[in-house]
């Protein structure tokens, strides 16, 4: 229940700069994904975040207050900011109950309001039947949970969550992302989650930013990142997609070969330089050769049936490989020639990666 | 410690000490005034590294219980180690140290020198032999103990070597345990008096015979009673002796060519804290109660007047002395010398 | 849901950092204060020290240059070299097997193996030398007389006044500081780790040998160079068993640097130089083999225990379990305990020869042997209470990088181990005589040596724990509104617990059987065992020797199963208040 800036936040560790002038707003009860690979600097904004990293440069606000700067950090325990660690980092020696009340004893509460807390926090991952387990009698979900309600039980201003689900299995994986979302939405926490994983990003999150080499490359809503990527990084991390090179033309149009696709230009691309179509494979249409706009062909190399689409690898005429996923009824047979049509709406000029 | 106090005074007995010499004499008047003094002080540091643990325990034992109210505290250690820690408390003017007691004149040569020992005539000084009566002319200090380095040897051995130059025969080759004079003080006296004696030759043979060599020369009379060797070179007298007399499979030759008799002195540092206190120890050093306790634990006496245990007394022992003069310089040399030549 | 917030008064929050600030600052200014007065200031004088001239007291680099100048002066280098090498591979060779199958496999008599070898750890090694020396003396030794009876044989069986009889004699004592230190980073390890190997199909020695023992590296690393330190820093078994051959090694020529007169005790303390130069390229070493790995093996996950089964390989494991054990502990305490029990030790173990009296005399009779078995258990305890509590301290801040300069104070605290005893105790004598630290004469002068020269033990062992331990453990406290201090203390010590227990005991045993560091500052009221045992060594007393090595034996085994009891009674107690659903 903070609203965050990050200002120009930068880190470096020696020669490597692990974080490069990064902006972010984050809206008070929002939940923002980090996202990007390993090394892109999510997990090194979560420690500055968190207060247990010192910036190089920039700062950190929540609020009216200022949490840290290269001057001054304000410790962990005194920022209002609660953690949840990819490891769990659940104490081993403790039992859940002890766990998750040890936040709540040391604000001097009295011993009923520790209680109710530690009640509360618990029902909510639903664990209170396992209070007095130790860890090492519970799953990594069960673990999960503890971390969770760890952190949830001090009521802090804001969460932040690293990389929370990574140790789980994929089904546990995906019930936790809503139970995430849930426990978010009925706290209306700011919460921070950091991510590799896109679909974790795309679910949980009202804002994503997504990162690369320590550079804030897109910060905007999950169907911003997803319909309207800034670039091509941000367009192939986030979901499948093609990309086509060629060279703009002016308004909004990319030659390729000897062919001419219209697309949305989001480029900063001058005419007669080259540049980089963006498309996902889920809204290319196979389509007849007749097709007189935005058609290129090519033969089937590959086709892979998936249940709720096909995926089918197509080698273009004029070079290059197109995938398309197809409705399953479709069958395209290796060898084939296709032709595929580009809707106009669903193309994107960007620029070419350097 | 029944079974053996009761043997050693049986052996005392047997010795024909004089019954009235047995006896605790009062202190005289000289005495009653430092034991005023030294009461003052109220406790007193002994810095002893002459004599054994047990020996030097029951000195300060009758010690103690002749002059009630001093506190004795008795740290007994290695001589060179008091001296050094000595010389470490002058050099950090932090003297505790009230009496020093080892076996080596160097230290007190060098300590005078540095005016760190006061002088003190003991006023029973008369009663010591005369050879070891005015050892320094302004009696800085005295001598606290007489050590005779010997031949000892196993029970088993029918016919031990009589001298030092027996040694050197062939039946002793492989037999010999010594110990070592860069470890042993009064092994180094033996080396010193050897090389005087009969030159570096004597050392060549003697590492012919392939000497077992340990440290101190009190493992002479450990690899005898092991049965690791059966003859001890540059041997200590007196503890060898005290063995015996525990039930120990162990005798003493002196050997005709003469045993090697190193003193033990005796000192009170200049800023000693409680230098009366210190003076009194000395004194009592030469006293009959000390002497007799010497004289059980098979020691020399300090005393004329009390025989050694056994009968024996400085005089029906041929012994030498190494001279002072150029000490320093002797031992260094005989130690390099043995390092080349033994091991 | 109705939740009140803040929690945390936005207003505190500045408070709460300078707060923050202050207490860090406070425990750091008492940290450097004491390891000033402790380590640096002792350490300064030796340096002095051996920058004077012992003739002149001037400023000299004469010291130096003699020694790397002088071949009698590096031959002792060398075979301390030698000498340390061979203990530290031999012990690592022996140990790391031992203590794996002790913590891991079903390996019959684990618990009586365990208590041995803290049996051999607390033997003083010149006393483990004496018992040698009775069994395996070249003529009389007891195994020698066994084997020439046997076999008819003329030559011995073994000869122990040989390099090689003063490197066994070395290792086995030794071998139970490896043991120690990887058994209980065995201990704290997560099964879990081991049991992924073996899902994949990897057999248990494979798993032992590329995960287990890559796991424990730290621990094992350090307890080679410990060990390594032990056999350049050793004096008795040196001085027993190679005095004979005319071999020295650095202990015994700064022995013999003691003995001279007036005794070199500048020149003495320069040669601790090439020690620290060697130490120091050791540690060097294993600072850029650990480098940057993580080692956490106590992760936020549970773990459980399970026993690796031996099967047909438990009677050769069992054999070769008990090398140390015997050779450390049973043979030369059959020797020791038979001479304690003699009236004449000379006289052999015959009915007629027997007597308690040794003991009735150290216990009941003679004050001394009774004042010293108090102060060696007092000072060891608090010493190593100390220790631990320091090593700890420095540790943290080293392996939690809270200081720039960390790596400094963790090479400040590891110096005194590899400077002998005998140096330190001068260092000690300079630095604690004078006003306003007086402290000669008492037993706060003892303590605090003992403390620093076994603080790089309690540091290494600390750091070796922590190194399991995932700073997110420390991490989670903090960001639920733990300080710094509440965090270590709530999260940190409780996990590292069943180290710190080994790491006690790991600076007590040692404490109980040091000897050197003692030699000059101990008073005759604050007089310990090990200086009493030497002292009737030195008079040929081996009877009362054997006695309180015995006694010393004993008194220090009492306390370890003690210490050992009572933090398994607490573990017991904890998890027994689990079972039964207590939150306590």
């Amino acid at each position: 229940m903070s609203e965050i800036h990050v200002r120009k936040l930068s880190r470096s560790y020696g020669a490597y700069q692990a974080l490069k002038s990064c902006d972010l707003v984050i809206p008070d009860g929002a939940l923002l994904a980090l996202l990007g690979p390993s090394g892109c600097g999510k997990s090194t904004t979560l420690q500055l975040l968190a207060g247990f990293d010192t910036p190089s440069s920039g700062e950190i606000w929540a609020d009216q207050e200022l949490l840290s700067s290269p001057q001054k950090v304000i410790p962990p325990e005194h920022r209002g900011i609660s953690l949840v660690f990819q490891n769990y980092a659940v104490w081993p020696h403790k039992t859940v109950a002890e766990n998750v009340a040890f936040g709540l004893k040391l604000r001097k509460l009295s011993r009923s309001e520790v209680e109710a807390r530690l009640n509360r926090a618990l029902e909510m991952v639903r664990l209170g039947a396992l209070r007095d387990r130790y860890p090492f009698e519970l799953s990594g979900g069960q673990q999960q949970r503890v971390a969770l309600a760890r952190a949830l039980a001090v009521e802090p201003k804001i969460l932040l969550l690293d990389e929370p689900l990574s140790n789980l299995d994929a089904h546990l994986r995906e019930e936790m992302r809503f139970e995430i979302r849930r426990v978010h939405d009925e706290l209306g926490i700011t919460t921070v989650y950091v991510t590799h994983d896109q679909g974790e990003a795309l679910v949980t999150a009202d804002k994503v930013a997504v990162m690369r080499a320590g550079v804030v490359q897109q910060f905007g809503s999950p169907e911003d990142i997803f319909e309207k990527p800034a670039n091509t990084f941000v367009a192939s991390f986030i979901g499948s997609n093609n990309e086509i090179k060629g060279v703009k033309e002016a308004g909004g149009a990319l030659r390729v070969g000897p062919t001419t696709l219209r697309a949305e230009d989001r480029s900063g691309v001058a005419p007669g330089q080259p540049a980089v179509l963006c498309i996902r494979p889920s809204r290319l249409q196979l389509c007849d050769a007749t097709v007189p706009d935005n058609r290129l062909d090519g033969i089937v190399k590959r086709s892979a049936y998936l249940g709720e689409y096909r995926d089918v690898l197509i080698d273009l005429a004029d070079g290059g490989t197109l995938r398309a996923f197809v409705a399953p009824h479709l069958r395209p047979s290796i060898g084939e020639s296709v032709s595929v049509h580009l809707p106009p709406t669903a193309c994107q000029i960007l620029d070419a990666p350097q | 410690m029944t079974t053996l106090n009761r043997r050693h005074i049986l052996l005392a007995g047997a010795a024909g000490i004089a019954a009235s010499a047995a006896r605790i004499v009062p202190a005289s008047a000289a005495d009653d005034a430092l034991y005023a003094a030294a009461k003052k002080e109220g406790s007193l540091n002994l810095y002893w590294g002459s004599y054994e643990q047990k020996t030097i325990e029951e000195i300060r034992d009758a010690f103690k219980a002749k002059y009630p109210g001093i506190e004795v505290n008795l740290l007994r250690q290695a001589s060179q180690t008091v001296y050094t820690r000595l010389r470490l408390e002058i050099q950090n003017d932090a003297v505790q140290c009230d009496s020093l007691g080892t076996t080596n004149l160097l230290h007190y040569i060098d300590l005078k020198k540095i005016g760190a020992i006061q002088s003190h005539k003991p006023t029973n000084i008369e009663k010591v032999p005369e050879a070891f009566r005015n050892l320094d002319p302004d009696n800085a200090f005295t001598v606290g103990a007489i050590s005779l380095t010997t031949i000892n040897q196993s029970s088993k051995v029918a016919s031990p070597p009589k001298s030092w130059q027996a040694l050197l025969d062939a039946p002793w080759a492989g037999k010999i345990t010594t110990g070592s004079p860069a470890f042993s003080g009064d092994v180094a006296s033996w080396v010193v008096a050897i090389r005087k004696k009969y030159g570096d030759d004597f050392l060549k043979a003697f590492a012919k015979q392939k000497p077992k060599v340990g440290q101190s020369n009190v493992d002479t009379v450990t690899d005898i009673l092991s049965g690791e060797r059966s003859v001890g070179s540059g041997a200590p007298f007196s503890y060898s002796l005290a063995q015996k007399v525990a039930g120990n499979p162990i005798d003493v030759t002196v050997p005709e060519d003469g045993a090697i008799l190193n003193l033990g002195l005796a000192a009170v540092p200049t800023k000693a804290p409680h230098p009366n206190a210190g003076k009194l120890f000395t004194d009592f050093l030469y006293s009959v109660e000390t002497s007799q306790i010497l004289s059980k634990n098979f020691w020399p006496t300090l005393r004329t007047d009390v025989p050694w245990a056994e009968g024996r007394t400085l005089q029906s022992i041929k012994w030498y002395r190494n001279p002072v003069d150029n000490l320093a310089a002797e031992v260094t040399e005989g130690i390099a010398k043995w390092k080349e030549i033994v091991v | 849901m109705t939740l009140s917030f803040p929690t945390m008064p936005t207003r505190s929050a500045s408070i709460g950092h300078l707060r923050h600030h202050m207490l860090r600052w406070i425990v750091l200014a008492v940290l450097l204060a004491a390891l000033i007065l402790l380590v640096v200031q002792p350490l300064g004088w030796i340096l002095y020290n051996g920058l004077h001239d012992d003739d002149t007291g001037l400023w000299t680099l004469g010291n130096h240059r003699q020694i790397f100048a002088s071949a009698a002066l590096m031959k002792p280098v060398l075979n301390s070299l030698l000498l340390a090498s061979a203990v530290a591979v031999l012990s690592t060779l022996l140990g790391v097997p031992l203590a794996w199958l002790v913590a891991r496999t079903d390996l019959p008599g684990r618990g009586f193996i365990r208590v041995l070898t803290l049996a051999a750890f607390v033997t003083p090694s010149f006393i483990g030398a004496l018992g040698w020396i009775l069994l395996a003396a070249p003529n009389s030794g007891w195994l020698n007389v066994g084997w020439r009876v046997v076999t008819g044989a003329q030559a011995p069986l073994m000869n122990i006044y040989t390099m090689a009889g003063t490197i066994f004699v070395c290792t086995i004592y030794t071998v139970p500081y490896t043991f120690t230190m990887v058994s209980s980073a065995l201990d704290e390890m997560a099964v879990e780790l081991e049991d992924a190997a073996t899902t994949l199909g990897s057999g248990v020695m494979r798993t032992m040998i590329t995960v287990t023992i890559p796991l424990v590296m730290p621990a094992v690393l350090v307890s080679f160079i410990l060990s390594f330190i032990q056999g350049m820093t050793l004096f008795g078994v040196p001085a027993f068993l190679l005095t004979p051959s005319g071999t020295l090694v650095v202990t015994t020529k700064l022995a013999e640097f003691y003995q001279l007169f007036p005794p070199a005790l500048f020149l003495s303390a320069a040669y601790c130089l090439p020690l620290v130069i060697v130490t120091g390229g050791l540690f060097y070493v294993r600072h850029k083999i650990l480098g940057r790995r993580q080692f956490v093996t106590v992760g936020g996950k549970g773990r459980a225990g399970r026993l690796i089964r031996l099967k047909k390989w438990r009677l050769p494991a069992l054999a070769f379990a008990l090398i140390v054990p015997v050779t450390a502990v049973l043979l030369p305490y059959v020797a020791i305990v038979l001479v304690s029990l003699s009236k004449a030790w000379g006289l052999g173990p015959v009915p007629s020869n027997l007597t308690f009296h040794w003991y009735r005399w150290a216990i009941t009779e003679n004050p001394e042997t009774q004042r010293a078995i108090v102060n060696s258990l007092l000072y060891a305890g608090v010493a190593a209470s100390f220790c631990v509590l320091l090593g700890v301290i420095v540790a943290y801040i080293v392996e939690r990088r809270l200081l720039r300069g960390a790596g400094l104070l963790a090479v400040l605290v590891t110096i005194p181990i590899i400077i002998p005893g005998i140096v330190l105790s001068v260092g000690f004598f300079s630095a604690y005589t004078r006003p306003p630290l007086n402290f000669y004469g008492t037993g706060t002068i003892v303590i605090a040596a003992f403390v620093a020269t076994f603080l790089p033990i309690a540091y290494s062992q600390a750091g070796s724990i922590l190194k399991g331990i995932s700073p997110d453990l420390e991490r989670a406290a903090r960001s639920v509104g733990a300080s710094e201090g509440r965090a270590f203390t709530a999260i940190t010590v409780p996990l590292m617990r069943g180290g710190l227990v080994a790491g006690w005991l790991l600076v007590f045993i040692p404490i109980m059987r040091e000897l050197s560091v003692a030699i000059f500052l101990v008073s005759p009221k604050t007089n310990v065992m090990t200086t009493l045992i030497y002292n009737y060594k030195d008079g040929g007393n081996y009877e009362a020797v054997c006695a309180t090595s015995t006694l010393l034996l004993a008194a220090t085994l009492m306390i370890v199963l003690l210490a050992r009891f009572i933090t398994e009674g607490v573990a017991r107690r904890r998890r027994n208040a689990a079972s039964l659903g207590e939150v306590p």
